[in-house]
């Protein structure tokens, strides 16, 4: 068995992709293909009002959707000089980390948990329950789960009583113990297979789990190869895009390196939550963990929200109106699944002369790749069967949690 | 039964939406089985009945794909704006010429549409538990139940009357009629798809100031106001008595397509012996003014203080059982029945043992000085001039005929006609007297 080529489907992933694996005289080929169509909604942006563009970049994911829309506002936030207070700041960092919770979710007990082991049925009944109560948590302040609209550049446009707050506090709170049975329930279940890291380069925004605020101007980005300060002017110079033949969706290196970004990232680069040196190393060296760390994140998490709630609890959020016509913004915040920027160009009549969207799944697409052609070669040499190689395989792009909805909506703007 | 779960070109939102406890919930009780769901990892058959489908056709792939499925399944559901309309990705036709993005009906058939970026995930329960019950649903559903409405029921202190509001379908004809006959109870609350039908703040109707003519009853057409129906007084009495109304009579006569003879032997057959057609009216004293029930006696009080009015009690024995059609009535007397109650009975006596009988002891006043109005002018003539005739005031549109205990008339839909034909029985009854 020299040669062969495998086309393996992947389900429990959002969108449709494929991993297609060659191997032709012993050398190794694993591309990464987003079957899902392409959806152009950057260009959709192009020549509309400002304020309509979070709604229309909100629809790029239904899963990850309030991130989209947060980034979208805060790029024309940045672009256009509008001052948020401390109160709406506060409520979309709430919200985007109620996402990432709802995600981790969904991600850990149907998506990936399945690989490791078989579900029982009181875990799953416990984690639909907590995703309710996540979701009723987001649909207060949102107003809904997928495309939600409660704020525009500037400032809440819907009204959250401090009675719907206290009600959110106490629905979370109660749930936190549930949530923390089922983490140790999947952190007893899982058993990462070891695959060494072919580019253990991690990148994440160091103001994790803060609120995404820029400093001087520039997002500040940890990476374990040191500071990086991003803005509007230089950003391309470090992430770039290709698109490769075979895919709807781009691929992106940064510093024309493969790196990845997500929960194992932000674990990785701000250690906010203490561990110990044995599963430091698993999460570092190994791209199976990032489950681990999505384990992790989403307990941490959990604490957090509720204690933010608090600080904010009373207090009503302000509007504020632009202090320019028109200019370049960036935002760059911690999405469920990793890094997301958004870059946004408004001219003098207040609409969008370019927009450019980079997504976790475009980022992480070549280690995931990278990460199985590591693998396939070495369940090869190990002499193991087409049917092991194709677990593991469809295991480790599981891991990443890739979003294809999120990865085709691209095209390059002309 | 078993149902397929596919994604097009979408943001898959709508599916992610629609994962929850009551999707599960709704399968487990239908024993529907779950044969493909992507997203969740299942794919057990590539055979299905029922597909629901999201997001829209973009790519020659998508094309072929969509066929299959209307193919393989008996119903094909397009969820969300994507798969209804062509969603965001349709608003680039003119950019991209290779491109279009359409819905999915513009290449199949499809049976159902949920609409909505994202859908309200209610609304594709609802829809979805129809379809598992094999009810084909109409457009007009109430758009599906996609509102969470708040389910309540109004009662009153004694639970004689009632209100559920979840089989309300808000056509608005109780609050016509309510308006009609001055009470006020029953109204719209919240606005738009919310829209309801309630009791101010949903309190007790005898809170508020019903005064039980039991017309919403007769006029709602969903059976979501009822009063408590007691067909079973009627056979377990041991009374050999009864006494019934003329209207009555006339009512059951037109709704049940049957003779006024045949009426009477009926009611000998449930064991009555002695049948009497009874009308309170043939107590009244001359020049006076009468209430026809405590409907019109609160009605006449509260737009009249000083009026000089009495209330018509019907003076009938406590052993006999009385058939009459006005609600208030029912309420109040122990040994009185509606003429729907009676009517539940009668419709289990088959045809053909139902010959021509007659009654026992006619009971009604045909006095031409004493005049039956609803009219509250005429009241108030009365008021400032002197009385030269009696006058009995009955408050219900279409009078005693057409009062709140009337029985269903299932062999005309229409309500005016029944009228003229119920007025041209009793008057042919009671002209043959």
């Amino acid at each position: 068995m020299t040669s062969y080529r495998l086309e393996l489907e992947l389900d429990r992933v959002a969108g449709e992709s494929k991993v297609n694996v060659y191997l032709v005289n012993g050398e190794v080929r694993v591309e990464y293909a987003s079957q899902l169509s392409e959806r152009l909604l950057e260009r959709l942006v192009v020549g509309r009002e400002y304020r309509y563009a979070p709604y229309i970049v909100a629809r790029i994911c239904g899963v990850c959707s309030h991130a989209h829309f947060w980034a979208s506002n805060l790029a024309i936030e940045n672009a256009l000089g509008i001052e948020v207070d401390e109160v709406t700041a506060e409520l979309r960092d709430i919200c985007n980390k109620l996402q990432i919770i709802e995600n981790h979710l969904v991600h850990l007990i149907f998506l990936a948990l399945p690989d490791y082991c078989e579900l029982e049925p009181e875990v799953i009944t416990k984690a639909i329950k907590v995703r309710e109560i996540v979701k009723n948590a987001l649909n207060t302040i949102c107003g809904r789960l997928s495309s939600p609209q409660p704020y525009t550049p500037g400032g809440f446009i819907k009204e959250i009583s401090r009675l719907h707050i206290e009600k959110t506090i106490k629905s979370i709170e109660e749930s936190t113990p549930i949530v923390d049975e089922i983490i140790e329930y999947v952190l007893s279940r899982v058993n990462p297979p070891s695959v060494n890291d072919p580019s253990p380069i991690y990148l994440a925004l160091s103001s994790f789990p803060e609120k995404s605020v820029p400093i001087n101007g520039s997002y500040v980005l940890v990476s374990n190869e040191g500071y990086f300060n991003i803005n509007e002017e230089n950003y391309l110079n470090y992430f770039n895009e290709v698109k490769p033949s075979y895919s709807n969706s781009k691929a992106c290196v940064f510093n024309g390196k493969i790196f990845f970004v997500g929960a194992r990232a932000r674990l990785l680069a701000n250690k906010y939550v203490e561990l110990d040196s044995e599963l430091l190393e698993i999460l570092r060296s190994n791209p199976y963990s990032n489950i681990v760390a999505k384990a992790i994140e989403t307990r941490y998490l959990m604490r957090d929200i509720t204690y933010r709630l608090r600080s904010i609890c009373g207090r009503a959020p302000r509007r504020n109106t632009p202090s320019k016509k028109n200019g370049k913004g960036l935002s760059v915040i911690e999405a469920p699944r990793g890094l997301l920027i958004h870059y946004y160009e408004v001219d003098e009549n207040g609409k969008i002369k370019s927009a450019n969207i980079i997504t976790p799944t475009v980022m992480f697409a070549k280690h995931v790749e990278a990460a199985a052609e590591t693998l396939v070669r070495r369940l090869n040499n190990e002499g193991n069967e087409t049917s092991t190689l194709t677990k593991y395989v469809e295991m480790l792009v599981r891991s990443y949690d890739p979003c294809i909805p999120c990865a085709v909506h691209v095209v390059k703007v002309s | 039964m078993r149902i397929a779960f596919i994604s097009l070109t979408g943001c898959e939102g709508c599916l992610y939406n629609v994962i929850n406890e009551d999707l599960f919930k709704l399968l487990r009780k239908y024993n529907a089985e779950l044969v493909d769901w992507r997203l969740l990892g299942i794919k057990k058959s590539d055979e299905y009945d029922v597909a629901v489908v999201e997001g829209s056709v973009v790519s020659d792939e998508n094309m072929k794909r969509l066929k299959l499925i209307r193919e393989k399944s008996n119903i094909l559901i397009a969820l969300g704006a994507c798969a209804t309309l062509g969603g965001v990705q349709a608003g680039l036709l003119d950019v991209n010429n290779k491109q279009r993005s359409t819905p999915l009906h513009q290449h199949v058939k499809v049976d159902y549409f949920i609409r909505g970026c994202p859908v309200k995930t209610n609304e594709f329960l609802n829809l979805l538990e129809l379809v598992l019950k094999g009810v084909k649903p109409s457009v007009y559903e109430r758009r599906l139940n996609l509102v969470e409405r708040p389910v309540f029921i109004i009662r009153d202190s004694e639970n004689f009357l009632q209100l559920d509001s979840s089989k309300c379908i808000v056509c608005g004809r109780c609050i016509e009629i309510c308006k009609t006959m001055n009470a006020n109870v029953l109204n719209y609350v919240n606005r738009g798809i919310s829209t309801l039908v309630s009791t101010p703040y949903q309190d007790p109707f005898d809170k508020v100031g019903c005064h039980y003519c039991g017309l919403c009853v007769a006029y709602c057409p969903a059976g979501a106001i009822t009063y408590r129906l007691e067909p079973d007084k009627l056979k377990r009495s041991g009374n050999t008595e009864i006494y019934i109304e003329p209207e009555a009579l006339a009512a059951l006569s037109e709704a049940e397509n049957l003779e006024i003879g045949q009426v009477f032997t009926a009611l000998r057959l449930l064991g009555f012996s002695k049948i009497i057609v009874y009308s309170s009216t043939i107590n009244v004293q001359p020049g006076r003014i009468y209430a026809k029930s405590p409907v019109e006696y609160q009605l006449l009080k509260r737009f009249f203080a000083n009026l000089n009015v009495e209330l018509l009690v019907p003076r009938v024995p406590s052993n006999a059982i009385y058939v009459t059609q006005c609600v208030a009535w029912r309420k109040q007397l122990r040994n009185a029945v509606t003429t729907r109650e009676l009517q539940l009975v009668i419709r289990n006596i088959p045809r053909e043992i139902l010959t021509e009988g007659r009654e026992d002891l006619v009971l009604v006043n045909l006095d031409p000085d004493v005049r039956v109005t609803s009219d509250l002018r005429e009241i108030e003539k009365a008021l400032h001039n002197e009385l030269d005739h009696t006058i009995i005031y009955s408050a219900c549109p279409g009078g005693c005929l057409m009062g709140g205990g009337q029985p269903i008339s299932f062999r005309d839909n229409l309500i005016h006609s029944t009228h003229e034909k119920r007025a041209e029985i009793l008057s042919k009854y009671l002209h043959s007297r």
